[in-house]
């Protein structure tokens, strides 16, 4: 802990300061409430060194990347990572832009979409989707969150099934196509639980704790089997889930440092 | 528990044939944000109330509404007992308090909005002056929420003439970066800095604590001190 003196914490963080303010706290003198958060995502889509995932044109950037920082999110990292993998992607997505031409819209897809759209807008019962989200969001910080044991995740697995199950029951109390929070919502709740489940798979296999994965069952980092990512691709009907070493050819790390 | 009530501004493009309001009841706890009574309501009593929202913490700034005739940020401002929510002023109603930015952010593009520079800097890492960081510190909290575009007389009058505060403050934090070569005057020029009439509405109004007037008086400055 470091003293610093009054002013400080208005100086350093006014947008905060300000809100404790507003509804009458006084950072300086009153307790403060303090609870953990998701606040950043570590993992996120494989790219290649132009920060381009497996679907060429398509650049994923800062936290929406696999982190190159590991396990570890230290404050400001998040900084060092956008301004390197916006760079990075942004000159290779200008030369890819000037070599090739739009890539075409797939008719069947789009009919697909359409398809998917207008079925949703036709059922008459269901599950709204905020209750499903807040189905899916109370899963993943009872299950998933802080401390991960093996039967924790086995369970958030089993009730992500059901999650899963009921994607396709979504119901839309808003009928208009304009503006319509429930229609999107709906869809994020595909993407929230494909999440979902990729993050509940690979916290099952990583036995070890690690930065912020933890695990009460395996508490120690493990270096000699888990200095590894754990990739996760959607194939078919399943996921398949293999592992690759870390690349540490640039760090060339020593016994210790490990 | 406390009973709140909120009036809200509701307007479907769709089917209404003019905007009009209706009451709401909410169970209003200290604390409460007035996003937190917007989703309230959304969640519970009507799922066709329209509003936006990203981050919940001031930084993306799309949470902007008429909060009890104030213009401010959603996730920043403490919810009322008795409250009304509507739209920000000066710009064209998407659906409810949803409003089209499009409308006041026509000069992105133009106003080339990164640091222009064809000069290496002369060492690397470059090191930037405090003096120099503190000249657009503040400017760079601006997060585009158009609180003040909302409330600004000229834009009201004409948003071609006078392309609204939020311009003229994203102006400023590159004019003053030292890293930026652009003749920003010149583009101060064309969004119609004269035509501000320094009523300083703007700055009572930005949730970050910005002035725009401040930002515009600076950058006249600036356009004097080079033209004489």
């Amino acid at each position: 802990m470091t003293y610093h003196g009054s002013g400080y914490i208005g100086r350093m963080q006014p947008a905060l300061y300000e809100t404790y303010r507003k509804n009458g706290i006084n950072p300086e003198k009153d307790y403060l409430e303090v609870a953990p958060t998701c606040h950043f995502f570590m993992g996120g889509a494989k790219v290649d060194e132009n920060w381009q995932s497996s679907i060429s044109g398509l650049f994923v950037v800062g936290e929406n990347a696999a982190g190159i920082h590991g396990a570890n999110r230290l404050s400001q990292n998040a900084l060092a990572e956008l301004l390197v993998s916006g760079t990075r992607a942004g000159k290779a997505a200008a030369l890819l832009a000037a070599e090739i031409n739009q890539a075409a819209i797939e008719p069947q897809e789009a009919k697909t979409a359409i398809g998917s759209i207008s079925r949703l807008f036709a059922r008459h019962t269901g599950i709204r989707p905020m209750v499903l989200r807040n189905r899916l969001r109370q899963l993943m910080w009872e299950k998933v969150g802080l401390f991960r044991t093996e039967s924790s995740l086995l369970d958030a697995l089993k009730g992500l099934e059901n999650i899963g199950a009921d994607l396709d029951q979504q119901l839309l109390t808003v009928k208009s196509r304009h503006y319509n929070r429930e229609l999107v919502q709906s869809f994020e709740n595909h993407f929230l639980f494909s999440t979902a489940m990729c993050v509940t798979r690979a916290a099952l296999h990583r036995t070890e704790s690690r930065g912020a994965h933890y695990r009460e069952d395996y508490t120690v980092r493990d270096d000699r089997s888990w200095m590894k990512h754990v990739v996760i691709r959607q194939m078919d009907d399943k996921l398949d889930m293999h592992t690759i070493a870390v690349d540490l050819n640039e760090m060339n790390p020593d016994e210790e440092t490990l | 528990m406390q009973k709140g009530k909120v009036v809200l501004f509701r307007y479907n493009p769709e089917v209404d044939k003019q905007p009009y309001y209706e009451t709401h009841e909410y169970p209003f706890e200290p604390g409460m944000s007035v996003l937190d009574v917007a989703t309230y309501v959304y969640e519970n009593i009507d799922a066709s109330f329209s509003f936006s929202y990203g981050c919940r913490n001031s930084h993306c700034g799309v949470c902007g509404a008429k909060i009890n005739a104030n213009p401010g940020l959603m996730c920043r401002e403490s919810a009322t007992p008795e409250m009304t929510l509507e739209p920000l002023d000066n710009l064209p109603v998407i659906r409810d308090i949803m409003v089209d930015w499009k409308y006041c952010e026509e000069w992105m593009f133009s106003l080339r909005l990164f640091l222009e520079r064809t000069k290496a800097p002369a060492r690397e890492p470059e090191n930037i002056e405090r003096e120099d960081l503190e000249r657009f510190k503040i400017v760079s909290r601006c997060v585009a929420c158009h609180s003040c575009t909302s409330v600004c007389p000229a834009f009201q009058e004409n948003r071609h003439a006078f392309w609204g505060p939020a311009a003229f403050v994203q102006l400023a934090r590159h004019a003053f970066d030292p890293r930026d070569e652009l003749n920003r005057e010149i583009m101060a020029h064309s969004a119609g800095i004269y035509n501000c009439t320094l009523c300083g509405k703007c700055k009572e109004v930005c949730p970050h604590g910005i002035s725009p007037k401040k930002s515009i008086e600076r950058l006249l400055a600036r356009i004097e001190k080079e033209t004489f």
